[in-house]
């Protein structure tokens, strides 16, 4: 049922206008089509109206077609905000700060992985931490992981973990610059000290996947994807570290909204300032978790370069495994952008959504500079994920943004309901998804029709030009937690 | 608790009095051959967050990002 008070812009869009909630400063635009418009929970309606009343908004406030509704912000929102007149706020960031995803490519054929898939599961699951709490297998004394918090990725590519051109196929080169390990609390740095290196729990994975569609040639070609070539796709983040910055800040931004009179419509949209002390600590702190999520997917990419080794019992050369590249989904970035005609610096939230820049951006490597910045969008565990590119049309009108993945139809506790009595592994092995977890719970909560089909995300992103489609990765197992 | 030591608590004893609490948690340290991974609590979050009066006590509303 379509929520009331919306109207349709064209066939990928639809306007929250100006007047559906007091306080907005400017309007709200989902991308959606009919279809899934008819999904849409008004709960996150609600949320893109609440960003718009935020102060300092600078363009309208946006949702991908993932949309769903989350805390404060709805997950898969976008929003700019003024550096003089604007905030920053932790909610449109979100407690999982640099969750992000990573797609390493390889030159094996998948008639010669599947036969050995079970084994190439087994050897991924016993190298990569996952689950509950999970426990990595590297111990950081202070020193390291301050420096985990300074380098990012690059402190990981210093104790052996990949290469410099891992960097280089990483956002931001795997680092923010400015982050602060002094201002980071002591229970962060307790939750993060040994999980460092894991992949969690929840929607985390590490999955095998093979090329099985190819929508342009010529750019797939350029980011060594070939069509029935075997790739893996990690999914992960900040761990405990990044929920604890997010919670210290969640209460630091409660007392500066109060201190500089910030209206706020829900309280998870606290928010301060962006010139303000406040917003200056939360962006330090931000970065350092930033920067410990991209030190983590780094550490991981190497023990699934490892596995695969083992396995097949050759050398990386002959495997051809290489980071294609690694998206953050939720992160602050100061960018430049055209504001009405002017090139503007402004403080861009994305929350369950993805940069997608375009061909020639400054910010996209030298590699993929003629085709634009790559995008990796996992969707459930047993339909398809995509990678796609940034355009031009994209970065004028979404401010370079995309969507980040499937969106889930059904809450967790839904989806639970809706396994009990079946064997969820079991319907993953019909599918041919040899899968290993560590918990029960999780795997149902994960299930296929828990999210929305990513193909319809992907088409809406693709058909509004906010982003291209290259090709589709189908799942062959997965290792989740 | 959980993330740093991963420990896990079997049996709690709270006790409130006045506008004090104060409890005694035993259990031990999370052992994946014997205990099942379930659900884990990440965060309390502000998303719906209520307290109010309900008869001669109050009721409270948290919402747990897990």
């Amino acid at each position: 049922m379509a929520v009331e008070g919306l109207r349709r812009i064209d066939s990928t869009k639809i306007e929250i206008p100006r007047g559906y909630k007091p306080g907005m400063r400017t309007n709200g635009i989902i991308y959606v089509d009919r279809t899934l418009e008819k999904d849409l929970d008004i709960r996150s309606v609600e949320q893109v109206a609440n960003v718009a009343t935020l102060p300092g908004i600078v363009g309208p406030s946006m949702a991908m077609p993932d949309i769903h509704a989350g805390y404060g912000f709805a997950i898969g929102g976008v929003a700019a905000f003024d550096l003089k007149q604007g905030i920053i706020s932790p909610g449109g960031v979100g407690y999982d700060i640099n969750c992000g995803v990573r797609l390493v490519r390889s030159g094996l054929r998948k008639d010669k992985a599947i036969p050995k898939m079970r084994d190439i599961v087994e050897a991924l699951y016993n190298r990569i931490p996952a689950g509950v709490g999970s426990k990595g297998t590297l111990r950081l004394n202070a020193q390291d992981q301050k420096r985990v918090l300074l380098k990012g990725a690059g402190w990981a590519v210093e104790q052996g973990f990949g290469s410099q051109e891992d960097l280089e196929h990483t956002e931001s080169g795997g680092c923010m610059v400015g982050a602060d390990p002094e201002i980071i609390s002591r229970k962060a740095y307790d939750r993060g000290r040994a999980q460092q290196g894991t992949l969690g729990s929840g929607n985390h994975f590490t999955e095998v996947q093979f090329v099985e569609e190819i929508f342009d040639e010529k750019a797939a070609s350029s980011l060594g994807l070939f069509k029935g070539d075997i790739t893996v796709m990690i999914h992960t983040g900040s761990r405990g570290f990044g929920h604890q910055v997010c919670t210290d800040f969640l209460d630091v931004m409660q007392k500066a909204a109060h201190k500089y009179n910030i209206q706020l419509p829900d309280r998870e949209l606290a928010c301060a300032p962006f010139n303000s002390p406040e917003a200056r600590d939360y962006i330090a702190a931000m970065k350092a978790a930033a920067n410990y999520a991209w030190a983590n997917r780094q550490c991981i990419t190497h023990w699934v370069i490892e596995s695969f080794l083992k396995v097949f019992n050759t050398d990386p050369k002959a495997l051809g495994m290489g980071l294609v590249y690694d998206v953050a989904h939720n992160i602050a970035k100061v960018e430049e952008h055209d504001i009405n005609g002017r090139k503007t610096k402004v403080i861009v939230h994305r929350k369950g959504s993805t940069r997608a820049f375009p061909p020639g951006h400054p910010e996209v490597p030298d590699a993929y500079k003629h085709i634009g910045q790559p995008v990796i969008i996992p969707g459930d565990m047993g339909r398809a994920s995509y990678v796609l590119l940034g355009t031009e049309k994209g970065m004028k009108e979404a401010l370079g943004s995309t969507c980040h993945g499937a969106g889930r139809v059904m809450s967790r506790h839904q989806a639970i309901k809706r396994a009990r009595g079946r064997s969820i592994r079991r319907e993953m092995e019909d599918m041919g998804v040899t899968v290993r977890y560590t918990g029960r719970s999780t795997l149902a909560e994960e299930m296929p029709e828990a999210y929305k089909n990513v193909t319809d995300v992907v088409d809406i992103v693709h058909n509004a030009g906010l982003s291209k489609k290259v090709a589709r990765l189908k799942p062959l197992g997965v290792i989740k937690g | 608790m959980f993330d740093t030591y991963g420990y896990i608590g079997r049996s709690f004893s709270v006790n409130l009095k006045n506008n004090s609490l104060s409890a005694v948690i035993s259990g031990g340290v999370f052992d994946p051959r014997v205990n099942e991974s379930r659900l884990l609590i990440k965060a309390a979050t502000y998303h719906g967050l209520s307290v109010k009066k309900a008869g001669s006590g109050w009721e409270a509303t948290v919402i747990f990002d897990i």
